[in-house]
């Protein structure tokens, strides 16, 4: 088998590779501009091959969702530096405005069978929820979703993938903290879990996500960066 | 006067997402949201997942705008990749459970590619469709038209998958060579 990034780049954009194949290639071309650019050359010749899909009008409720989102989603931010830069990460993290409705709205068809669910057997106070968002131009994120109490449930989102020997790990940073507190490792797939963590910050709130050591961060405290952010918001009225 | 669809090349409308302009953002999806979510139905076979695929594709189009660079191909080109990925890996995470295994569309891929338009890039890929063997033609349409995996396309076609493998690599050799040539 070849592995020329010509032959790569071709089978990632046919679409014929399986998930852990595109994830390795998307993970490559990160930092092989020859691949990248491949890609991009494949994506370019065999795109009019989208055509004969033809057209079929989507449904209202998409652009409603994107107007949403896109009226709050801030623009990404500059991916915070590693170990130990806490001034780095926080401010990144506090320039990540609210996510709060317009993202949840877009998330919310992908869980909607768990907003659904929770909205309907809630009798006390509402589970507040969260959608954390790569920092950079990546692709998934989490749905977090805090229960009044403290309960906190994570399901990945479109296809977060992370090296073997890695986990990503769910961090509280409150409003005038100066260092989060872990709350997780995270799932990166379809399946919810269920974090229990310590007793959480007094609402609003900023969730980090850092690439750490497997089974999560070995000091308490971040050490790799953070890639991923979003805020639990204060309830609304 | 208000800018209609057709007043402004989709490269000039990435720009302007990419500069925050949410107006650029809406006639770039009213442009192409209808052909883009017929890829996405095809691949993701279910609605919900195409749906999915279609607002997570649109969201990366608005996050990325300002990376997309015209000299590396037409926006079209650019923003198909991305919705594509979407709904590929929307797909390939759910698994292969949700279509009977013989359950292959039978649309003859000859009569399928004529539905490419005459850009420049349409025609030359065209051409260089036809003259692939129709089996090859065919693999080419399933896996990028329909989403099949190198895994699949062996089991929904009962082939062995290093038959596929070889098949779909000379079918890429060729159509590279082609459209270089």
């Amino acid at each position: 088998m070849s592995d020329a990034p010509e032959d790569r780049a071709g089978l990632y954009v046919l679409g014929v590779l399986d998930d852990i194949e595109m994830a390795e290639v998307r993970r490559d071309a990160a930092q092989n501009p020859t691949l990248a650019a491949s890609i991009a050359d494949w994506e370019r010749r065999l795109a009019p091959l989208g055509e004969m899909a033809g057209e079929v009008p989507p449904p209202a409720s998409v652009w409603t969702a994107l107007e949403l989102a896109i009226g709050r989603l801030q623009r990404p931010v500059a991916a915070a530096s590693a170990v130990g830069d806490r001034a780095a990460w926080q401010g990144a993290a506090r320039r990540w405005r609210s996510l709060a409705f317009g993202s949840m709205a877009l998330a919310a068809s992908a869980a909607g069978l768990l907003l659904w669910r929770v909205a309907h057997e809630a009798a006390q106070p509402p589970a507040r929820y969260a959608v954390v968002l790569p920092m950079q131009g990546k692709i998934g994120g989490w749905l977090i979703e805090v229960r009044p109490n403290g309960e906190v449930r994570a399901v990945a989102q479109g296809g977060v993938s992370h090296p073997d020997n890695k986990d990503f790990e769910l961090w509280a940073l409150a409003e005038r903290a100066t260092t989060p507190e872990p709350l997780g490792v995270l799932p990166v797939g379809s399946a919810a879990i269920s974090l229990h963590p310590r007793p959480l910050p007094k609402a609003p709130f900023e969730l980090l996500v850092s690439l750490e050591p497997k089974g999560g961060s070995p000091t308490g405290l971040p050490t790799g960066p953070v890639m991923f952010a979003g805020e639990i918001a204060e309830p609304h009225g | 006067m208000t800018e209609t669809e057709g007043d402004i090349a989709s490269e000039a409308l990435l720009a302007r997402c990419g500069a925050g302009d949410s107006g650029a953002f809406k006639l770039l999806y009213d442009r192409h949201a209808p052909r883009l979510y017929a890829i996405a139905l095809r691949i993701a076979r279910q609605p919900g997942a195409a749906t999915d695929a279609l607002q997570e594709g649109f969201l990366q189009i608005w996050q990325n705008a300002r990376l997309f660079d015209p000299a590396r191909g037409p926006a079209v080109a650019w923003m198909t990749a991305l919705v594509r990925y979407r709904a590929l890996d929307l797909q390939r995470r759910r698994g292969p459970e949700t279509a009977a295994l013989d359950d292959v569309p039978t649309e003859d891929a000859t009569i399928m590619l004529q539905r490419i338009e005459a850009s420049a890039d349409g025609r030359a890929l065209r051409q260089c469709m036809e003259r692939l063997e129709p089996a090859r033609q065919r693999l080419v349409v399933l896996a990028f038209v329909e989403g099949y995996s190198h895994a699949e396309l062996a089991m929904r076609l009962a082939t062995p998958l290093g038959t596929i493998k070889s098949s779909i690599r000379r079918a890429l050799a060729s159509l590279r060579e082609c459209l270089q040539g």
